[in-house]
């Protein structure tokens, strides 16, 4: 089991963590340093939130960038499904950051147009495969 | 407290529009190689981070006309994508 493995196998408990953590730096804010909770203390831990979203996507975008570079054409003809699955990759992680940063910075229209395109993807996804399938494993028979 | 983290948060930004940058080379990398259909798929790919990459760039510096490219280019690109796909495959309606 590797290193990332494991760090996956206890995402839920980071972010368990994390949620604990900011409800208590929210609490330790408003509470010991006095500062207005719906003023300052409430949109910090929000924009720090979305910092980490983006920190996050961007840590996706390189490794299926990665992917894309790495899958050429020696792989055979159903490389393509591969390379359809990593552009959906790429499609819902800029989707998930437009939305979850939106939300956060308090941004309605960026995350309708995001909620908007993340439920237009799976069509694209679908619509490439099932030309590609058409054009090729059709035209084989 | 806010001028405290917006800093970080342009730092964020940028880190993050270049992962966009570079997934755009790699969609523009597929578009060039492959044949028609694996083409369609690279420009989606850079359609849809170029985007991403105006939503952003207007969130950071206040460029409004930023906002309402990527619109256009979410709308208008996932919906040709399909269009284009259906045509390739042989028909609108087969």
């Amino acid at each position: 089991m590797s290193l990332l493995d494991k760090l996956l196998a206890k995402l839920e408990w980071l972010v368990v963590a994390y949620i604990a953590g900011a409800a208590a730096a929210l609490y330790a804010l408003v509470n010991i340093y006095r500062i207005d909770l719906w003023a300052e203390a409430l949109p910090a831990v929000a924009r720090v939130t979305a910092i980490i979203i983006m920190l996050f996507g961007s840590v996706f975008l390189v490794c299926a960038s990665v992917g894309l570079w790495r899958f050429g054409d020696e792989w055979g003809r159903h490389i393509f499904y591969a390379r359809n699955h990593i552009c959906g990759v790429v499609d819902d992680t800029c989707a998930l950051v437009m939305i979850l940063v939106g939300i956060l910075i308090g941004r309605v229209d960026l995350a309708a147009i995001g909620f908007f395109f993340f439920a237009i993807i799976p069509f694209v996804g679908n619509a490439l495969a099932n030309a590609y399938y058409s054009n090729t494993e059709e035209a084989r028979r | 407290m806010i001028e405290f983290i917006k800093p970080v948060f342009e730092l964020a930004g940028y880190i993050f529009l270049v992962a966009c940058s570079i997934a755009a080379i790699s969609g523009l990398r597929l578009a060039v190689k492959g044949e028609a259909v694996t083409s369609l798929m690279g420009i989606g790919t850079v359609m849809t981070v170029a985007a991403a990459g105006l939503f952003l760039t207007q969130i950071l510096f206040d460029v409004e006309f930023c906002r309402d490219t990527a619109v256009a280019l979410l709308l208008l690109g996932s919906l040709a994508t399909i269009v284009f796909a259906r045509i390739l495959r042989g028909g609108m309606y087969r």
